[in-house]
């Protein structure tokens, strides 16, 4: 075997059984295999070979490389293997790219091999991830072991449809066999135990090792046999042995090999332009570049890619910058001639810093960032090419791109000047109405300027021509409407809306409107809202500037609570729940976690849905949504109230500060947070004046579910005969089982109608809402035992009983009776006990070994239990209840 | 494999070639024992395909020294392989086998390097027919 072969890539050796795994992965049982390793262990030989084998089977299959070079550039490392004509709706890509793949495809599954995963660009990963996922292609991947990886990394490697393959060293006996081939002829023992303890089985490092002991006469070949003629060099660290090796290089190489390390590949033209040909030559011969073909050029890359690493970690960044701009301009002097050129030298040029003028091809590769959901980089190209022109879409990309990353003061700041030139010259096209929809967006849930926001979006609805940016504008006032807390004046809205509008437009109509329906108690319209929105915004495919479809099942879901239906509520939010973590989509994490915790509150666990508030809150405070945030926050300090835990409902009311004219979309029960935590302080009377204040508020803004929850409240709090009437009105207003039934169970705890309210109990029961059917049952079994009626008052108690077992450790007042006693536990006994003899909760602490806030919260619970507010009146209480058990 | 380890693994064949009938026998019990579903792979009638046996490791291992002819052999063979139906874990449980054959008939004699070099042989072997296999 001539010398030339030990140049050439190595064979494969030892690697069967890996090869085996893949095969069967690539005949149906996976979608896709990763191979895992580090750097130099032979992830792209196997992946090249697999992909070989594969191509063999008439599978028709593209390759592409992953490189820092790229890594920055939206679609970079795919840009080759895409249809020439990207310029249009970015949401197609997919649909395009399965497209072009079909044209060579001809009825089979195209495989498509990745190699450096870790280096892919956002933009580039979304879409294999699509690809996979969608089951449109097969495959198969290179990751560096023990590097950092992008979330849809880690996403594709823990699907169960993609086959995930370590590959380790190779072993003793394979390193000598590859040893034995490359070499042509056997090696000594000593050869080959030293070559072998050197790389430690790493591929990568054995090449390198032969390489650079054969070009320093170290392994030599005496009669058919290699033996050792000196010491093995670069016996350290594989990346030691490559810098000596590309220090070796020819000075007049330098330029080439730094290029290389910069842009990943030159074409051979330019390549001759940096380093004379017999250097390019002497570099191929000492394996440390080679040459490659494509369908239309050659062109000269490293060897393997820790070469390049290796050489870029030594440079300066005006070295790096330097050789970026220069090859940007070769490239562009000879006319940028493959599809992915023009993309490459705009986004080196961004990264070296120099300023250029290329509008179009910086908003072409933001709206590829912008696919990704790629923000950061958005806002990059975006703010790039709106500096270099100001142009309404490089706001509008930029400004959207400001809101989504949290800079809300800047977005406003880009986009009001570009919406008010449009609004002064009349302008009423596309991006004119895109560019008011992102600024209304962003100072409605960013700035938090309703107002402001609506008189943006009327201003353009009123200057729109066009039928369906009207239906559009129109759609996204009432959705503000809707979620800055006004739902009857949405609805009012949208019934002055003169055209339907397109499907867009009745997508976003559909998200306000279901809400706005819910709120104010048309709970069956709200469903069927949401069912078709929910349809439509399927079929229509993710668009810009619009909400994720699951958006319309959040709305479903709060139809079905309000409506009562909150077995199905539970369910269709546990999907919504899991489809959000799968997606891994924040916000609608967000607003999964905050139904869930509003359907668990009202079946009555409040511990449990204490834990999904809190998620909610945690979500919404990373995402910005302070209206959320505060909501979720409302629940937590209703669920500790009514856990009995004082503090922390008092903290979470003070977090939600709510105040009159509040604007949040369900103002009204941010008022529940302070009248449970004053009910949990001990005073009820401040309590039921809180929620009342709600009730007022909700009563102008048209919240009638809100309005119902409140004055309920207020009836659970002791003071039923002062919101029948207004309850009764709001169930005649309303549909659905839930705002009636309560109507009805503050009326029959106002009459004492111990009948009524055992029906309510079973009213409560059969919606699952527990927690109300077992204070309607202790209510019931009170009345009963005040009327003398005893086998009905044990019976009540006792469903009673049954009921506050599914209530976790809810401790509200209705379900302590009157006349009935609610035990006290030993540890609150002995608590108590020590409380009434006039020791001080520290004191209690130390001698129980609690903490003084356990001691606080246990007393708490007694003084509820028992019904008194003071120490001073514990003993009295507990010496009564002595006397009755 | 070193040059030692070959003339080891020619010099042993040459100390098989009397008992050539028995090791091919044991061979294949042990392997059928192993992976009876390798027992498909085979015809029923096992007596030429045990002469060959041995042939096949003769000519195999003497074709080491000159690599360029080994190669090509072993690729022939491998291609051949694949039409009879055999996969990568065939290899593997061949290996396995050889070795523990190897060592029943040698014995105490069976030494550590004997076997190493033959070890070192039959990864060589079944690598490059493998590669052949799969048109590398």
């Amino acid at each position: 075997m001539s010398a030339a072969a030990v140049v050439d890539r190595w064979p494969l050796v030892g690697r069967w059984s890996e090869l085996d795994v893949c095969a069967q992965a690539a005949s149906g049982a996976a979608d896709g295999v990763v191979l895992v390793g580090d750097a130099g262990v032979g992830k792209t030989r196997l992946a090249d070979e697999l992909g070989r084998q594969l191509a063999r089977e008439d599978r028709p299959t593209f390759r592409a490389v992953a490189s820092r070079a790229l890594r920055e550039t939206p679609l970079g490392a795919l840009a080759h293997l895409l249809p020439r004509d990207m310029s249009g709706n970015t949401d197609e890509i997919p649909e395009l790219f399965r497209r072009a793949l079909d044209t060579f495809a001809a009825g089979t599954t195209p495989v498509l091999v990745v190699d450096d995963l870790h280096l892919l660009d956002t933009t580039s990963l979304m879409l294999v991830t699509q690809l996979v996922a969608n089951g449109l292609i097969f495959f198969i991947g290179t990751v560096r072991a023990g590097e950092a990886t992008a979330d849809g990394v880690d996403a594709l490697l823990r699907s169960d449809r993609v086959t995930r393959i370590e590959l380790d060293a190779l072993g003793r006996g394979d390193v000598d066999t590859l040893l034995h081939l490359v070499l042509g002829a056997p090696l000594d023992g000593v050869a080959a135990a030293a070559l072998w303890d050197a790389s430690a089985g790493n591929p990568l490092f054995l090449r390198e090792l032969v390489l650079s002991a054969r070009a320093s006469g170290a392994l030599r070949e005496t009669d058919g046999v290699w033996s050792l003629a000196g010491p093995l060099q670069g016996s350290g660290r594989l990346r030691e042995l490559v810098t000596d090796r590309l220090a070796t290089a020819d000075p007049e190489a330098v330029a080439l090999l730094e290029t290389l390390a910069c842009c990943r590949s030159v074409a051979v033209a330019h390549a001759l332009e940096l380093a004379p040909a017999e250097k390019i030559d002497a570099l191929e011969r000492a394996g440390l570049v080679h040459i490659v073909s494509d369908d239309r050029r050659r062109f000269v890359a490293f060897a393997h890619p820790l070469f390049g690493e290796v050489l870029r970690g030594s440079l300066g960044a005006l070295a790096i910058e330097r050789a970026l701009v220069d090859e940007a301009a070769r490239i562009e002097r000879d006319g940028a001639r493959r599809r992915e050129d023009a993309l490459l030298v705009a986004s080196w040029r961004l990264d070296a810093g120099v300023g250029i003028a290329d509008v179009e091809l910086l908003l072409r590769a933001a709206r590829l960032a912008r696919y990704a959901h790629d923000f950061p980089q958005v806002a990059k190209l975006a703010r790039a090419a709106y500096r270099t022109e100001p142009r309404a879409e490089a706001a509008q990309l930029l400004g959207e791109a400001l809101y989504e990353t949290g800079e809300f003061a800047e977005a406003e700041e880009v986009l009001a000047p570009v919406d008010e030139r449009a609004v002064a010259e009349g302008d009423t096209s596309a991006v004119a109405v895109d560019v008011a929809i992102v600024r209304s967006t962003n100072l409605e849930w960013g700035l938090q300027q309703p107002d402001d926001a609506t008189v943006v979006r009327q201003r353009a609805r009123l200057a729109a021509r066009d039928d369906n940016a009207r239906a559009l504008l129109l759609a996204g006032e009432a959705a503000i409407l809707t979620f800055s807390g006004r739902p009857a004046a949405a609805l009012d809205l949208l019934a002055t809306g003169d055209h339907p509008g397109d499907e867009r437009a009745f997508v976003a109509r559909a998200i306000g409107e279901a809400a706005a329906l819910a709120f104010t108690g048309r709970t069956t319209e709200a469903l069927e809202v949401a069912r078709r929105g929910f349809e439509v915004h399927s079929a229509l495919g993710d668009v810009v500037a619009m909400a994720h479809p699951g958006s319309h099942v959040v709305a479903q879901v709060l139809a079905l609570i309000e409506a009562g239906r909150l077995d199905e509520a539970r369910a269709l939010a546990d999907a919504v729940h899991d489809v959000a973590v799968a997606s891994g989509v924040p916000i609608l994490r967000m607003w999964a976690t905050i139904n869930l915790g509003r359907v668990v509150a009202l079946t009555g666990r409040p511990a449990t849905a204490r834990r999904w508030f809190a998620e909610s809150a945690a979500l919404a405070g990373t995402t910005g949504f302070v209206t959320v945030r505060r909501l979720a926050l409302a629940g937590v300090g209703t669920c500790a109230a009514m856990l009995g835990d004082r503090d922390g409902a008092i903290a979470a009311a003070e977090e939600v500060a709510v105040r009159d004219g509040d604007r949040n979309f369900v103002a009204p029960e941010l008022w529940l947070a302070g009248a449970w935590a004053a009910f949990a302080s001990g005073e009820p009377a401040r309590a039921r004046d809180l929620l009342l204040q709600g009730a007022g508020e909700a009563a102008a803004t048209g919240h009638r579910t809100s309005e119902s929850w409140l004055l309920h409240d207020v009836a659970r709090l002791g003071a039923p005969e002062i919101v029948t009437s207004r309850l009764a009105e709001l169930a005649s207003e309303c549909d659905g089982t839930l705002v009636a039934t309560r109507a009805r169970h503050a009326d029959a705890l106002a009459r004492h109608d111990a009948a009524l309210l055992a029906t309510v109990v079973e009213e409560f029961a059969a919606m699952g809402a527990n927690l109300y059917a077992a204070e309607a049952a202790v209510a019931a079994a009170d009345d009963f035992r005040r009327a003398g009626e005893q086998r009905s008052a044990t019976s009540a108690q006792e469903r009673a009983n049954a009921l506050i077992t599914e209530c976790e450790d809810a401790r509200t007042p209705g379900l302590i009776a009157t006349e009935g006693v609610t035990p006290l536990t030993r540890r609150e006994r002995e608590i108590a006990t020590l409380a009434a003899d006039g020791l001080a909760s520290k004191d209690i602490a130390e001698r129980l070994f609690l903490s003084v806030r356990t001691v606080d919260n246990h007393l708490q619970r007694v003084y509820t239990k028992l019904g008194v507010t003071k120490r001073s009146e514990l003993g009295t209480a507990l010496a009564q209840r002595r006397e009755e058990s | 494999v070193t040059p030692e380890q070959i003339q080891v693994v020619i010099h042993s064949i040459e100390e098989l070639r009397p008992r050539s009938e028995e090791f091919a026998r044991r061979f294949y019990e042990g392997l059928f024992a192993l992976d009876p579903d390798a027992r498909e792979l085979f015809p029923d009638d096992m007596t030429l395909q045990r002469q060959k046996l041995f042939r096949e490791l003769d000519e195999i291992a003497h074709a080491i020294p000159d690599l360029q002819r080994f190669v090509d052999r072993a690729t022939q063979l491998g291609l051949e392989h694949v039409d009879f139906g055999v996969e990568p874990k065939h290899y593997r449980a061949f290996g396995t086998v050889l070795m523990s054959v190897l060592a029943d008939v040698y014995g105490d004699d069976f030494t550590p390097e004997l076997r190493d070099a033959w070890d070192m042989a039959y990864r060589l072997v079944a690598d490059s027919m493998q590669r052949g296999a799969l048109h590398m």
